[in-house]
């Protein structure tokens, strides 16, 4: 059993929650099932909800009670999904090393260097086509509840990311690649909010994994690995607006594979995903959920004050929506 | 009708006149008459007539077709609307050309005007000449000259006089011309001196390794950056100077610089006596001193005004620890490890003006202690400057309506847990060597082992030397255990296990740590037993607690078992139950039954023997006191407390 945090299933198996929860807790402080991964942070940790699914074995004579948890839900006190304020910018690689001077002059501090690697998750499961709600087949049933309808309604599915922290000395060392725990932190990002605004703003979390395989638990909530990458670059921060200069880089060669490599090729081998070497520059502010429309405001204030002070060095821009987006795209092929 | 032999071409552009001739006068009739005949003596009657009869035959036509038609041909309709409107043509190609000609002529004089009076011209000019001539553009003088030959002597005079008058106004202006120029060639050398005094001297700091950069909205001059970039707003501000020039180009010492420095001095005070001074910096004079050393003055003054200041704000929750602020001069009681006198000392921190006099200190010893607490708190304060840059370099919490509550930075705290931690230690150091040389006076060892948070930084300045990456900062490193909970470990091996002999199991120890912490949630120093784990938080229950365990462990592991084996222990007391001579049980002679028990206190051990059934009158008691001066004189006395317990009980070993 893996425990993490997912925000977009926050509703499931409400009518099951308080009985499992109890168990689940009983069973965590206990903590003596030997496959029982739990964080050490254990006692702050809040049960949100969670899903089970018990399987009674009946083989001769004992009865097994398979407990098969497949979703489990914490949630940190005060940890709430948060929401980010964006623009992007591009500089081009001839001018990174004076960006780095730039910026680090704007923002009075020293480079914060920054190596990730992120590894692609979808889910298993299919998107529907589009414009069909969930039942399949003609009802003569008039949806008059306002729940029922919400039900039917099409559900999307989201690619999700697990992110690894990295320094340049963890390449080509066996094992530190799928080192369990500690480094490895779920991120996901909804599509960014239709709304015009002089910035993009979405939906955004990120969840710490503290302990356990975090692969092992992304497969057993039903996720398939897609692919990784890494990216590389430098943070700074500017008052609350946090600057990511940074590209992405992918593995010279990827063997196809159905989890993430073992140990990492070495840096030098990486190759980036723009052949020109051009750096990205994301530039965001992040609110907490409900953060109200004043601190909204004063986001997006900094955000475009930033973009002005950084007018005539780097053009940050919103750039369109819907490349951000992070749903799974309904294939007619692959559905049929 | 007309006349053709006129060559006179009049043309009436009155309409017609109207129907009624009764209405015309009789001069306006002959007038007509006159003009469509001629004179009336070329009218006959007789012509009349004749023009009557013909009129009458049918001649239908106008009396003017009569008339063409008698030079001519007949002209037919067509050939009369064709000469008609060619005249029509004719007629409106000299109306328009009189007509432009007029507009010209308008133009000319309103442009002529436009001199003198252009709103006049204005009005008349027209948009096409407005814009192609410029107003003004034209004027006119009238000339009077008498004779237009020969000028007269008069006029001969006006002439060399007005050339005279030429000659000096050119001159005049090239003199002028060429005031003007050499005052802007001075003014630039000027320009250029100063220009190359003030780079001079702003390149001098910079090369100090000061940082000089532009002021913003200022393009003439530089400032220097004296201040540090973490320091608090306030102080952040007047971190920068402006470095202004004064006329012949030297820089203008902004106030920040030029105002007396402070500096802060910390005293060892002990009723009202100052015992130790800490070093003060030298005061450099503004007069003679050069700009880089009043920019240094300036950054330490600026950096232990921000010290104070800091303190100040964390004194106010140190009240409690008895630290109190007075007259601008915080108070913080000493707390030394050697008791007695010197807990009446107390450290005094306050602001001072480099200009005030000092007066100088009672006991230099104590300047050494005071210097090193101020260099302590330098210390502290470069660390929260550090501390902040890494706060500031991490990801920022996400924006929300809560406002973050600043707790005040630790500075004086980690150096009171220091002294607090030292004081307490030293304190339970005390209590166990005491006890220790109680034990031994009574030919009992405890083994005392100490490691005390002071010898941490012996092997961080090892570990220093040979590490070599930069980050983090050795003097972060250095400051580190100091800002954390302080930890020393006190180790004492049981009596009952180190007097036995060393092939029995392994011996029995009591870790004793002592943590102190005064960052919140605000704790004083707490003693940690293991085992048993108990915390306690003051040294005299610590030492009562540790003397009880003593005394159990003298009368339960070493009295007991090796001495008197036949005697009961109590569980829960250091006493011991049996009968006197060691040999039967208790019930067989309950006037020989009789208890020994063992008491430990700070200051002596205490061995008694008394009788249960004590006889009338009689205070059956037998003790034997061991004191910690027993142990300690030159000719040590050891009376071991085996033999006394036999004595007393009356057991032959």
């Amino acid at each position: 059993m893996h425990v993490g945090f997912t925000p977009k299933h926050s509703t499931i198996l409400s009518q099951h929650q308080s009985s499992i929860t109890t168990l689940l807790a009983l069973l965590l402080s206990r903590a003596r099932l030997p496959h029982l991964s739990y964080t050490r942070k254990l006692p702050r940790l809040v049960v949100c909800s969670a899903a089970a699914r018990i399987n009674l074995n009946h083989s001769q004579n004992t009865t097994a009670v398979l407990l098969h948890i497949s979703d489990l839900i914490f949630g940190f006190p005060g940890w709430s999904p948060m929401h980010e304020l964006l623009l992007f910018g591009q500089v081009p690689r001839s001018r990174h090393d004076e960006m780095l001077k730039v910026l680090a002059g704007v923002a009075a501090m020293q480079p914060q260097r920054v190596i990730e690697r992120h590894v692609v998750y979808r889910p298993n499961r299919d998107p529907q086509a589009p414009g069909r709600t969930g039942q399949v087949g003609g009802s003569q049933a008039v949806a008059t509840d306002k729940r029922s309808t919400q039900a039917q309604a099409v559900k999307d599915l989201y690619f999700t990311k697990l992110v690894q922290d990295l320094t340049e000395d963890d390449f080509e060392k066996e094992g530190k690649a799928l080192a369990p725990g500690g480094t490895w932190a779920m991120q996901f990002y909804d599509v960014p909010d239709a709304a015009k605004r002089p910035v993009i703003y979405r939906t955004a979390n990120t969840t710490p994994i503290l302990q356990g395989d975090a692969h092992n638990y992304m497969k057993d909530f039903q996720y398939n690995y897609v692919g990784e990458h890494i990216l590389e670059g430098h943070r700074y921060v500017h008052k609350n607006v946090v600057i990511l200069l940074h590209r992405l880089l992918t593995y010279h060669e990827l063997p196809p594979s159905q989890s993430p490599v073992a140990t990492l090729p070495s840096y030098e081998s990486l190759k980036p995903v723009d052949p020109s070497g051009a750096y990205i520059m994301q530039t965001s502010v992040r609110l907490v959920d409900n953060a109200g429309p004043d601190n909204l405001g004063r986001g997006q204030e900094e955000l475009v004050k930033f973009q002005g002070t950084m007018k005539g060095i780097v053009e940050l821009q919103v750039v369109d929506r819907l490349a951000l987006d992070t749903r799974v795209k309904y294939n007619a092929a692959q559905a049929a | 009708m007309t006349d053709t032999s006129k060559s006179a071409f009049s043309l009436s552009l009155r309409p017609w006149p109207g129907q009624s001739k009764q209405a015309e006068s009789s001069a306006e009739l002959q007038a007509r008459l006159f003009q469509q005949r001629g004179h009336f003596r070329h009218i006959t009657e007789a012509g009349l007539e004749e023009e009557i009869r013909a009129a009458a035959a049918g001649e239908t036509k106008d009396g003017e077709d009569a008339d063409s038609h008698e030079g001519e041909h007949e002209l037919t309709e067509k050939e009369w609307r064709e000469k008609l409107v060619a005249q029509k043509i004719l007629m409106l190609n000299y109306l328009q050309q009189a007509n432009n000609e007029a507009m010209i002529a308008r133009d000319f004089i309103s442009l002529l005007i436009s001199k003198d009076s252009p709103k006049t011209a204005q009005i008349s000019l027209s948009p096409a000449a407005r814009e192609a001539v410029p107003m003004g553009s034209l004027g006119w003088t009238r000339w009077h000259r008498q004779s237009a030959l020969e000028p007269t002597s008069e006029e001969k005079e006006q002439e060399e006089r007005d050339a005279l008058l030429a000659q000096g106004a050119r001159v005049q202006a090239l003199n002028n011309a060429a005031d003007i120029l050499l005052n802007a060639a001075t003014r630039l050398e000027t320009d250029v001196r100063r220009e190359t005094k003030y780079w001079e001297q702003v390149l001098s700091i910079t090369e100090k390794g000061w940082s000089v950069r532009k002021i913003q909205n200022d393009r003439f001059n530089m400032g220097v950056q004296l201040g540090f970039a973490e320091a608090s707003d306030q102080f952040k501000r007047r971190g920068f100077t402006p470095l202004r020039t004064d006329e012949d180009g030297s820089v203008i010492l902004d106030q920040e610089l030029t105002k007396t420095p402070h500096t802060l001095r910390v005293r060892i005070v002990q009723d009202g006596v100052i015992l130790g001074t800490s070093q003060l910096r030298q005061h450099v004079k503004t007069d003679h001193a050069e700009l880089e050393q009043l920019i240094g003055r300036a950054r330490d003054s600026l950096f232990d005004e921000e010290l104070f200041h800091e303190i100040s704000l964390e004194t106010r929750e140190l009240l409690s620890y008895d630290v109190k602020m007075k007259d601008s001069t915080i108070r913080i009681p000493l707390m030394s490890p050697t008791q007695e006198a010197d807990n009446k000392r107390e450290i005094q921190i306050d602001l001072m003006q480099l200009s005030e006099s000092t007066v100088p200190s009672h006991d230099p010893s104590l300047d050494d202690l005071a210097q090193n607490i101020a260099i302590a708190l330098r210390l502290l304060l470069s660390r929260v400057h550090r501390q902040r840059l890494q706060r500031r370099s991490e990801l920022p919490a996400p924006l929300s309506s809560r406002k973050e509550q600043k707790p005040p930075e630790a500075i004086l705290r980690p150096l009171m847990a220091f002294f607090l931690h030292r004081r307490d230690a030293a304190a339970v150091r005390h209590c166990l060597e005491q006890t220790r040389k109680i034990l031994r006076s009574a030919g009992l060892a405890m083994p005392l082992e100490f490691h005390t948070c002071e010898s941490i930084t012996s092997s961080i300045t090892k570990n220093l030397a040979s590490s070599t990456s930069p980050s983090p900062s050795p003097i972060s490193t250095l400051l580190a255990p100091f800002v954390q909970t302080l930890h020393s470990t006190a180790l004492l091996t049981l009596p009952s296990s180190s007097s036995q002999s060393p092939s029995s199991s392994t011996p029995l120890h009591i870790t004793l740590t002592i943590s102190t912490k005064l960052s919140p949630p605000t704790f004083g120093t707490l003693f940690t037993l293991h085992p048993p784990a108990l915390s306690i938080p003051t040294v005299p229950a610590l030492c009562t607690h540790i003397h009880t365990l003593l005394a159990l462990d003298i009368a339960h592991n070493i009295l007991g078992p090796r001495v008197l084996p036949r005697f009961r222990p109590d569980e829960r007391q250091a006493m011991l139950y049996g009968v006197l001579g060691g040999a039967a049980d208790t019930n067989a002679h309950p006037d020989k039954a009789c208890m020994v028990s063992v008491a430990l206190r700070s200051d002596r051990l205490v061995v008694r023997r008394k009788m249960v059934k004590a006889k009338q009158g009689r205070e059956d008691v037998l003790y034997h006191v061991w004191t910690a001066e027993g142990g300690s004189s030159g000719n040590e006395v050891v009376v071991d407390i085996a033999e006394v317990v036999r004595r007393f009980v009356g057991v032959v070993a």
